[in-house]
């Protein structure tokens, strides 16, 4: 369990990904983006009890209102910003394990069985993308 | 290892710019915005003039608190509404998906609700981490997909849908690539 949530984390990047790939420019005019806030002072990490973590997050983290300065950005964003990972308020290239010669196959693969499951709980959702 | 001076540069010597772009008229949705990021975002977004804001998390006293918060940092009033949404429920996101066909507009919808925990629990069908991160955020985009949609032709706007994700997507110890099912293996282990 210790990297689930960077493997959830990888999961959206994927998953965004993909459904860009599928429908590019936008989706009717929506832009699908993903951002990265940095390493922030949230109550995200509420439960760490590691002291060295504790330490590092008082002398590294960025506040919680300058975190959120990316986020409000990123929901503001235009159309260049579809499909695109956004970090310091710039699109930036994601991990090597996307950008990389596996990253098409990967997102493929996660966006399928994603796109199973959620037709399981509702369906016809999936078609919603393709409106 | 070019991870890490970027991560450092960006930490320590990268700022995020105050945001600027006048919101008037429009409404933003952000969930988890009880506490944290989506907090402070929600409050950056009142600060530029939104017409409506749904602060969408689970406590809905959580909720009403960080609604005071904001309105008394802001000085404005009648601007957010606190809606309930559990991501650890599907019932749950339809629910929030079918009570926001009842607004006139969502110009943004910002999914910033997420857990982070070092403890296994089954939550629906799957792993509690990927129920919320993964399937609930994607099922909530493509439910409020159509609502957006139909505001860029009512408005001739470009709504936004924006899922926080982050750098740690750089990290993650298995080699994912190998295996045939993610999810699914991730739900047993």
């Amino acid at each position: 369990m210790s990297d689930r949530y960077n493997v959830s984390k990888l999961l959206e990047v994927l998953a965004c990904r993909e459904i860009a790939r599928l429908h590019p420019g936008s989706l009717k005019s929506v832009t699908l983006n993903f951002v990265n806030p940095g390493w922030c002072h949230s109550e995200l990490m509420r439960e760490v009890t590691n002291p060295i973590v504790k330490l590092l997050k008082l002398i590294m983290c960025r506040t919680t209102e300058v975190g959120s300065r990316t986020l409000v950005d990123a929901g503001l964003k235009g159309e260049e910003s579809h499909g695109q990972y956004l970090s310091d308020c710039q699109i930036t290239r994601c991990a090597p394990l996307v950008e990389g010669p596996e990253g098409p196959e990967l997102q493929k693969r996660v966006w399928r069985e994603l796109s199973e499951k959620l037709e399981t709980i509702e369906p016809g959702v999936t078609r919603n993308l393709n409106a | 290892m070019s991870f890490l001076p970027k991560f450092l540069y960006s930490q320590f010597l990268v700022t995020p710019p105050k945001p600027t772009q006048d919101c008037t008229g429009r409404t933003v949705i952000i969930t988890g915005a009880n506490v944290g990021l989506g907090k402070e975002a929600a409050r950056h977004i009142v600060q530029l003039n939104v017409k409506k804001l749904i602060i969408a998390c689970r406590s809905l006293e959580k909720g009403e608190a960080a609604k005071q918060d904001i309105e008394a940092s802001t000085g404005r009033k009648g601007v957010i509404e606190v809606w309930q949404l559990d991501l650890s429920s599907y019932e749950s996101v339809k629910d929030f998906a079918k009570r926001a066909q009842s607004l006139e507009r969502v110009d943004t919808l910002l999914e910033n609700a997420g857990v982070a925990t070092g403890v296994f629990q089954e939550v629906g069908d799957n792993e509690q981490t990927i129920t919320v991160n993964v399937v609930s955020t994607f099922l909530l985009a493509l439910l409020m997909l159509p609502k957006l949609q139909e505001t860029s032709i009512k408005f001739n706007v470009k709504p936004t849908l924006t899922i926080v994700s982050s750098e740690v997507h750089f990290f993650t110890r298995y080699v994912y690539q190998v295996l045939l099912t993610v999810i699914t293996f991730l739900t047993i282990v």
